[in-house]
């Protein structure tokens, strides 16, 4: 086991390493100039030359690298070239940002999809169960950047009832919130109904009938209990996902997130923010992979063996 | 039983015209004193005391509060609130800082800092005598010697001024006394009011500033002698201050609030989108705004709830033309460009009329334009095939012009905004109609100025400067190549022009280079002006004390209260 858990840490490592490399470089050799984003257009080939020496940007490409990651084992993982916020301070501002934004989502989501997963599992192949699953089809099909546009142009430029964009009050979250959770719904709502239908074909659903049991009693305390438990093992999937999913969402209501955040700091060019964000959303990928293999390597001994 | 015409009655009438009670205080009151409902009603509605009532009602409503948050949307993001070394001066700056002099809504030079000033006969040594009493945020006295530390900073090649160029007949600046400040010159500079009223030049505490290090300050301390304190910045976002409420207040003279600031604060939202700037403020999520995208201006106009002001803008789009690629040196070639772009019709169908065609290289808003460059760069498709045939470029089978083999054929580099690419599509197909082949490439704003940089065959570029003919020199002049003179010319007669602008003895002899440098711009087109757009600012009626002036290119908030 100690083996097995070594040589995925090695290849975690190596992972990294690689896309380390291979973020840092992209990002030197995409054309633009972070100085062009602190300095005035008009600003003299003195001033932008002096800035870059302060900032270490003369120097090779390589040499920029190692001073990088020497600053990382330091525990410096830099600063906002344009705000002089450190990485930690950026991740936390934007991150919690983005988990309210997915948290609202998924409660959205789950509000919805649970009672209507329900509802249509019940009344199978009744106009409710049709209905639930066209729009659950429907969720599933439209892209959210579409939705959200359409969403900004009824409640925003039509209706006026809700801010389009930005961050402030409760009224900001919505929209975004609302497309962010329109996937998920359509497939908790999908997972619910079959998770549903097998359960209502169990045994101890015969058996609490036989009992005579109330019908709502054992849909909603009983089966709806049972039916939740691949609901709940898929949230903790779904969280990742509807972080990464934010991104587009966060961009077109330029809600302030992590996603938003993330492509901002590339198009301003401000290196270490677009580092470090980079870098921790290939580290969660890592971890959470490394987290499975383990998790899978304790449930099946085979694997440990591989 | 009371009589309308005893001392209690009379006594009640006078606290309601007086607004010490409400009508509905009074009535109870009234009422209490005996009076019927239908006599209450009558002395409500009598004539002296509904137009007192109103007349206190309106006085009440023009005192200014003290208090509340002004929200303001703005249209361009913001920057490191560092006057010396910025990307761009914003709002925050009118807030926060303070110049030695500023302009008024006459345009003329008013003081803010500096109480009055005074040039030697050589014309070469100016004295500013600095108020008493002011000081930074951060407690510290605001001397000459405060003011002569900033301007000595800006004259640094290094220090990334935008303004070097501006501040280069400055030998030195010297306090000769705690409220005593002499500029030294080279020679005459009758410009250097203009140079020293921009945000770039506005007073900050060179000790905090040296302190934090010239890269880092601007981003999370500001110690400026402004009526608003720094809170934070984030870019992409906002900017927000808060009321000094130790501002020892301003001796500028068309301040009406001398003391401090009546808001409590100030939040400016950038909002990237410009359809979503209308909706922000219709939806009452702003108090002002400014640059609401051009076909939403109208519908504001409309609505009985906002104020819009519109204003011409020290600002003009250009297309920017590489001197040393595709004959652009040629200035038959330039001006055939010219000739070509029908400005009437882009300020018509891009910016729905908000806005005025530039047929020279300063806007027709500034007050020292000069409008004998209208007779240049007129709309005239055939003369700009006449001029490509002089050059000798002729229209192929393809329609596109050759000469020796080589095609008419550039890139024109823009940004990837909105704007700047319907812009290019109109260029484009302008130029397409006179036989030249141009290629739009869209670049996000970073890798533009980096392409600019290195050298581009054309690109688009909206300079917006509170005296515009100082960025025009800063643009143009052959010694800025090649940034910011991305375009690479080389025009003798404008270089000789740009030198009399800037040793000029006298404001005449001011405007009479101005005027020179003018007329050359617009014949050798060392960039080929395309429109101005109008500057519009919308306010909601709550806010009072707004004031957008052209020439200082932001409001200032000394005076600006909300009403609830």
């Amino acid at each position: 086991m100690i083996g097995f858990i070594l040589k995925r840490l090695l290849y975690t490592i190596v992972v990294m390493f690689i896309a380390s490399v291979a973020i840092f470089y992209a990002l030197r050799v995409a054309p633009g100039d972070p100085v062009n984003a602190i300095l005035n257009p008009t600003a003299m080939e003195q001033a932008r030359a002096a800035l870059r020496a302060r900032l270490g940007l003369d120097l090779p490409i390589w040499e920029q690298y190692f001073v990088y990651v020497k600053h990382i084992f330091q525990g410096d993982t830099g600063e906002s070239l344009l705000t002089g916020k450190t990485i930690p301070h950026v991740l936390a501002t934007y991150g919690l940002r983005s988990l309210v934004l997915a948290g609202t989502a998924l409660l959205i989501a789950y509000a919805i999809a649970i009672p209507l997963g329900v509802l249509a599992a019940v009344r199978r192949n009744s106009i409710w169960d049709q209905a639930a699953m066209f729009f659950a089809n429907l969720g599933m099909g439209i892209p959210s950047f579409w939705l959200a546009l359409l969403l900004i142009l009824l409640f925003g430029a039509t209706l006026h009832w809700l801010p389009i964009e930005g961050s402030g009050d409760l009224r900001h979250l919505i929209l975004p919130a609302s497309v962010l959770s329109v996937e998920s719904l359509a497939v908790t709502m999908r997972l619910m109904r079959s998770s549903m239908l097998e359960q209502l074909g169990q045994d101890y659903v015969r058996t609490l009938r036989a009992k005579g049991v109330r019908g709502r009693r054992i849909i909603w305390v009983h089966v709806v209990r049972n039916a939740l438990i691949p609901i709940i093992s898929l949230t903790g999937l779904r969280i990742g996902w509807l972080i990464g999913y934010a991104v587009i969402v966060e961009t077109v209501f330029r809600w302030p997130g992590l996603g938003y955040e993330l492509v901002d700091s590339v198009i301003r060019r401000d290196y270490p923010v677009a580092q470090g964000l980079s870098l921790l959303l290939t580290l969660a990928v890592l971890s959470a992979n490394f987290l499975a293999n383990m998790a899978y390597a304790v449930v099946d001994p085979r694997l440990r063996k591989g | 039983m009371t009589s309308q015409g005893s001392p209690e009655f009379e006594n009640l009438v006078g606290a309601l015209e007086q607004n010490l009670i409400s009508r509905r205080q009074f009535v109870s009151r009234a009422a209490a004193l005996g009076l019927s409902l239908p006599a209450i009603s009558g002395i409500l509605a009598s004539p002296g005391v509904a137009a007192r009532s109103r007349r206190t009602g309106r006085a009440a409503a023009s005192a200014p509060r003290v208090g509340g948050t002004l929200r303001e949307g703005y249209d361009l993001d913001f920057s490191r609130m560092d006057p010396i070394n910025t990307s761009w001066y914003d709002p925050g700056f009118f807030a926060l800082y303070e110049a030695l002099i500023t302009l008024d809504p006459k345009a003329k030079f008013v003081p803010q800092l500096a109480q009055s000033w005074s040039v030697s006969a050589d014309g070469k040594t100016w004295t500013f005598k600095i108020r008493k009493g002011a000081k930074f945020q951060s407690g510290a006295p605001l001397t000459a010697a405060s003011i002569a530390a900033v301007y000595n900073a800006i004259v640094n090649p290094k220090s990334g001024s935008p303004q070097i160029a501006m501040w280069a007949p400055v030998i030195k600046s010297v306090a000769t006394g705690p409220t005593t400040l002499q500029i030294h010159l080279k020679h005459p500079y009758a410009n250097l009011p203009n140079v020293v009223a921009t945000g770039y030049s506005r007073i900050v505490n060179m000790a905090v500033r040296s302190k934090l290090g010239a890269t880092d300050y601007g981003k999370k301390v500001i110690d400026g002698s402004g009526p608003f304190r720094f809170v934070d910045w984030v870019p992409g976002d906002h900017v927000s201050v808060k009321r000094w409420d130790a501002y020892p207040g301003s001796i500028t003279p068309f301040f009406k609030n001398k003391g401090k600031a009546y808001l409590d604060g100030i939040n400016w939202r950038y909002i990237q989108e410009a359809a979503s700037r209308a909706l922000a403020i219709e939806n009452g999520e702003l108090d002002a705004l400014h640059g609401p995208a051009p076909q939403d201006i109208g519908r504001l106009k409309g609505n009985s709830n906002m104020v819009v002001t519109q204003l011409g803008e020290e600002s003009v789009w250009f297309m920017g033309l590489n001197f040393d690629r595709m004959e652009f040196g040629d200035v038959r070639v330039r001006q055939a460009v010219s000739h070509a772009i029908d400005r009437d019709a882009i300020v018509k169908k891009l910016v729905f009329g908000y806005g005025t065609p530039a047929f020279g290289p300063l806007p027709t808003s500034d007050p020292t334009y000069y409008k004998n460059v209208e007779q240049f760069n007129q709309f005239d498709p055939a003369k700009s095939k006449a001029l490509m045939s002089a050059a000798g470029w002729t229209a192929g089978s393809d329609g596109i012009l050759a000469k020796g083999g080589n095609k008419f054929s550039f890139e024109l580099a823009v940004t990837n905004e909105s704007f700047s690419t319907q812009l290019a599509s109109v260029l484009q197909a302008a130029l397409k109609d006179i036989g030249m082949d141009v290629k739009v490439n869209a670049y996000d704003r970073a890798t533009h100025f980096s392409k600019l940089g290195s050298g581009v065959d054309s690109f688009t570029f909206k300079y917006l400067w509170p005296n515009p003919y100082d960025v025009y020199i800063v643009l143009t002049a052959s010694s800025a190549i090649p940034i910011p003179n991305w375009e690479h010319a080389k025009i003798p007669a404008l270089d000789a022009a740009h030198a009399k602008f800037q040793s000029a003895r006298t404001p005449a002899q001011l405007l009479a280079a101005s005027r020179n440098g003018q007329m050359v711009g617009a014949e050798q087109l060392p960039f080929v002006p395309i429109f101005t757009p109008s500057n519009v600012w919308v306010n909601t009626k709550k806010v009072h004390g707004y004031l957008p002036l052209p020439w200082n290119l932001y409001p200032y908030y000394n005076d600006v209260w909300l009403e609830t």
